[in-house]
């Protein structure tokens, strides 16, 4: 267990607590001080003030090589003169482990990343996925207490990084390390983690499972980060329970319960563009906007479109092939349910 | 518009302008290569021509090099200098050079100027001020009054002036190349080297001194050439008993009129020059003597 609180000019007042085992990703945009909290964790950085624990144990002032912390760069930082063998070794031989254990060992784990035949190899034989799976596995052959990783996958094209993240969640099942992730790319945050942190300007906005991030983002930025949003401005009334007036756009239904201790409070109010659906007749949706038809985008499984309701900008994606109802220039009404919708107090 | 040209055609016509594009080429090529054989070429292949002509044709000034135990122990002394030379250099430049590629700021500034400084002074500016600070009434032997011990030993025209100057002249070609290859280090590999257990005398050993190796190689190389050929330095601060090549060629030349002899002793020194690089491109490749 680990629990944080650094507090320097990149990042500050974040405390957070990793449960042993856990995946937890630290998601933001770049200066936003995700990186600065992992090296901090990793001993590179040392923070001002506040504390790094592990396990109830002071790692504040212990330098890296005292932590038992793995780390994975994002460019592999493999020693270029030496083996892949003697790479995944190096961490054994540092420890003094004895020879016949290492050789055991740097099998195992050379297995476990599907690397054993390259074991003589020079890293720079290899591709970059395979220098990333050198890495992991030089990283965890010495069962540190914590992985960390720095944009592990960022420099690998989409297909590979896609078959990576499928490989570190099968590695983290296996071995069942606490990780924790430093990336941009929130598809990858969202696939991967049990848990998600994202950062901005260095304060952590919010720490949650990946769908809770995704549906109850606790600030407007949480929101916009990741996935696709409409965001409206609006004020909660404070008479009619789920009543909200939106700034332009009149007044909607909203879940009673949310609305509550909210009442009369400003509000963003969020909604998920594939939450958006084309009204036909009769359909029975409380809330409604005439949308004008901007930009279509269609990806094939799905469409997104771009449009304008009332000087606000709305995206509606739609799964499946496109509708004959949606062309360029058409006006559109889309409605969406009570509860589709998410509140978060406006400061 | 074209119209159909023939296939032959077009051969052709790429033909003529590659040999067009191929002679402007050469055309600016053509200055150098005037240069480098009239100055270069010409004059060796003379030296060549006069060691084994001058007096007569034989091979008789090369047996004398060999045989002769004077002009053997220039040998031995100039390549013994050499490498006493470049140990000290690589020996007093690695700490600095690692200083100024891990360091940053001001510190590393400041040294790198003052390497860049004393790189850019002419060799003999500094050999001339190692005449003033080590001589009679310079600050060592001020140094040595003001704390009565006495008159100072003789340090100039030594084998320690000799030495020391050559050391300094030529450090700042070992610390350059040793920054160099230092400056390449990626901090990475020193940090996944600290995350992975090692202590600093271990990450030292093990990651930052194996590849900083190129740069010894490199600093080390650039050192042992000029050393072997080295004159002013030697002539002004050194004796005659630690005489090495070049001041054997001087001497045959100026004080013997040997013209012949000297050749051939120049020549030796070429291909002892040539062997070291020789084996430098074998093993690592001359291309990356410069980065």
């Amino acid at each position: 267990m680990k629990s944080y609180d650094g507090r320097v000019n990149a990042v500050d007042g974040i405390s957070l607590d990793i449960a042993k085992g856990e995946f937890v990703t630290l998601l933001g945009p770049s200066g936003s001080g995700k990186t600065t909290t992992l090296m901090m964790i990793a001993g590179f950085e040392e923070p001002t003030r506040g504390v790094i624990e592990l396990d109830g144990e002071d790692l504040t002032r212990r330098k890296p090589y005292e932590r038992n912390i793995g780390v994975v760069f994002q460019n592999y930082a493999l020693f270029p003169h030496m083996t892949v063998e003697r790479n995944v070794a190096f961490p054994l031989r540092m420890r003094a482990f004895p020879r016949a254990q290492q050789a055991e060992r740097v099998r195992e784990i050379l297995d476990l990343v599907g690397l054993r035949r390259f074991a003589g190899k020079q890293p720079r034989e290899l591709s970059g996925g395979q220098q990333q799976r050198v890495a992991l596995a030089r990283g965890l052959v010495f069962n540190p207490d914590v992985l960390l990783l720095d944009e592990p996958l960022g420099a690998l094209d989409k297909n590979l990084r896609e078959q990576m993240q499928v490989e570190l969640k099968r590695i983290h099942r296996e071995v069942g390390i606490t990780m924790v992730y430093v990336t941009h790319d929130q598809t990858e945050a969202m696939t991967m983690s049990d848990r998600i942190a994202v950062f901005s300007h260095g304060t952590l906005e919010q720490a949650a499972p990946p769908l809770e991030v995704y549906h109850r983002p606790r600030t407007r930025f949480v929101g916009e980060f990741i996935g696709d949003s409409n965001f409206f401005t609006g004020r909660v009334d404070s008479a009619a329970p789920g009543r909200v007036e939106l700034d332009g756009l009149g007044t909607i239904q909203a879940d009673a319960d949310a609305c509550q201790h909210l009442a009369g409070a400003p509000a963003d109010v969020l909604l998920r563009p594939e939450r958006l659906q084309l009204v036909r007749d009769g359909a029975t949706l409380p809330n409604r906007l005439a949308v004008k038809i901007g930009v279509i985008v269609n990806y094939g499984d799905s469409v997104l479109i771009i449009g304008d309701s009332g000087g606000h900008s709305v995206r509606i994606r739609i799964a499946g092939a496109q509708p004959d109802a949606v062309r360029e220039g058409a006006t559109v009404t889309v409605g969406w349910k009570v509860g589709d919708e998410h509140l978060i107090a406006r400061s | 518009m074209a119209g159909e040209l023939s296939g032959a055609a077009l051969r052709r016509e790429t033909a003529v302008r590659g040999a067009s594009r191929h002679a402007t080429a050469w055309l600016l090529l053509a200055p150098s290569c005037l240069a480098l054989v009239l100055l270069f070429v010409v004059p060796i292949a003379y030296v060549l021509l006069l060691s084994v002509t001058d007096p007569r044709l034989s091979v008789a000034h090369y047996q004398r090099i060999f045989t002769v135990p004077v002009y053997t122990r220039v040998m031995v002394n100039t390549f013994v200098t050499s490498l006493i030379v470049t140990a000290l250099c690589l020996v007093i430049g690695y700490p600095l050079a690692y200083v100024m590629a891990r360091r940053a700021g001001w510190v590393s500034t400041l040294l790198l100027t003052v390497v860049a400084m004393s790189f850019w002074t002419g060799f003999l500016v500094r050999t001339y001020a190692w005449l003033v600070i080590l001589g009679s009434k310079g600050p060592v032997a001020a140094a040595y009054g003001a704390l009565g011990l006495g008159p100072a030993p003789q340090l100039l025209f030594s084998t320690f002036s000799s030495t020391l100057g050559m050391t300094h002249i030529l450090l700042p070609y070992m610390v350059l190349a040793l920054y160099a290859a230092m400056k390449k280090i990626d901090a990475n590999h020193l940090k996944a080297a600290a995350s992975l257990g090692a202590r600093p005398a271990a990450a030292f050993r093990e990651v930052f001194l194996p590849l900083s190796l190129p740069g010894v190689v490199n600093g080390s190389l650039l050192v042992f050439v000029t050393c072997l050929g080295f004159f002013v330095t030697p002539v002004l601060l050194g004796t005659p008993r630690d005489m090495m090549i070049s001041q054997l060629i001087n001497q045959q030349i100026e004080e013997l009129l040997a013209f012949g002899f000297a050749s051939a002793v120049a020549v030796v020194l070429l291909i002892a020059t040539c062997a070291v690089l020789a084996i430098y491109n074998h093993y690592a490749g001359l291309d990356r003597l410069w980065g």
